[in-house]
């Protein structure tokens, strides 16, 4: 399985391009671990902090949509 | 599952409409008809697209949540487009129905000033609100003041020390002729170097997509305030001057990259 770090690089990418990289390491340690380190006991909580980032910039639709997408992934 | 943005047909077509529409103001400004009247009326042309430009951006403000980020990031831009458009109705009112030049400093004015308000605090907030994503914000910010700085010594020096010496002016003249060259530097230029320095960051990633249109548009609003500015002090400015093809296309720039942000909040999926 990809680590969830990865896959929350991917469902990212289109939306925040070269930042993305930074967005994931600030996500992370929001939840007190590095960014290789988040497993998929840590999707919970990491909706809630994707959601409080990504509203400020994007739409709720938005948000929805990359969170979907991140938990279809296998 | 994946998911990407694509810019939509009702994207281009505003984009293309805008383009015909500005080519045709360009003509009428350029090579006006013989017939005096009618030039006059067809000066106002520019008036249709803005307020066409309003709906559009009220239209996509409204189509996210009341009260979520975009939400009010989208409703400033559009109060400050309609609010142009209402002066400029004013401005077009006065001089097509009543027939006599619109007063300046008057009525109009006072929705300029909301326009170029609610367009300065729309963008900043836009751009500010990067951060929440690891934008970082010193460079840009650093970069900003430093040119508005610069920019804003270079007019006083050049243009403002000259318009508040100017005995022939009123006090109301005189607040405008500092007021509109200064408000360009810290509400149009300003925002729109800053909101381009942060989304440079992300490169090509969708969520920058409608704000650089944003800023193209103040860019061209801006450089239209400036010389608008210049010749109204000198008396001479004209409606259906080349000054109103920069603030049709700002309007119509600010119609796209609303649309934009409706289609980046719209992506498609593949599954």
């Amino acid at each position: 399985m990809a680590p969830l770090a990865d896959d929350l690089r991917s469902a990212l990418q289109p939306y925040l391009g070269a930042a993305t990289a930074a967005c994931v390491q600030s996500l992370a340690a929001s939840l007190g671990r590095s960014a290789d380190s988040l497993d998929a006991a840590d999707l919970p909580a990491l909706e809630g902090q994707l959601r409080a980032s990504l509203s400020a910039v994007a739409a709720a639709g938005t948000v929805d949509t990359i969170i979907e997408d991140l938990r279809s992934r296998p | 599952m994946t998911t990407y943005v694509v810019i939509s047909r009702r994207t281009w077509s505003i984009a293309l409409v805008g383009l015909i529409g500005l080519g045709a103001f360009a003509y009428v400004v350029l090579a006006p008809p013989s017939d005096a009247q009618a030039a006059r009326a067809l000066a106002y042309l520019d008036v249709f697209f803005i307020i066409a430009s309003a709906i559009v951006i009220m239209l996509v403000a409204t189509s996210f949540k009341p009260g979520e980020a975009l939400w009010r990031q989208w409703m400033l831009i559009g109060l400050g487009t309609a609010s142009f458009a209402i002066g400029d109705v004013a401005w077009a009112f006065t001089d097509l129905v009543l027939k006599r030049p619109a007063p300046s400093p008057g009525l109009p004015d006072v929705f300029y000033f909301i326009t170029t308000v609610a367009l300065g605090v729309g963008v900043m907030r836009a751009a500010i609100a990067f951060r929440r994503v690891s934008v970082t914000m010193r460079t840009p910010i650093v970069i900003t003041a430093a040119l508005m700085s610069a920019l804003v010594l270079g007019e006083s020096v050049f243009v403002l020390m000259g318009v508040v010496s100017d005995p022939a002016l009123s006090f109301a003249a005189k607040a405008l002729g500092v007021y509109y060259p200064l408000a360009d530097i810290v509400f149009l230029f300003g925002p729109a170097l800053f909101i381009v320095l942060v989304v440079s960051r992300l490169g090509r990633g969708s969520l920058g997509w409608p704000w650089w249109a944003v800023a193209a548009g103040l860019a061209c609003m801006s450089v239209s305030d400036l010389v608008f500015s210049a010749l109204q002090t000198s008396g001479s400015y004209l409606a259906g001057s080349p000054v109103d093809l920069g603030w049709m296309a700002g309007f119509v720039l600010l119609a796209c990259g609303a649309s934009i942000a409706h289609d980046v909040a719209h992506p498609l999926r593949h599954t």
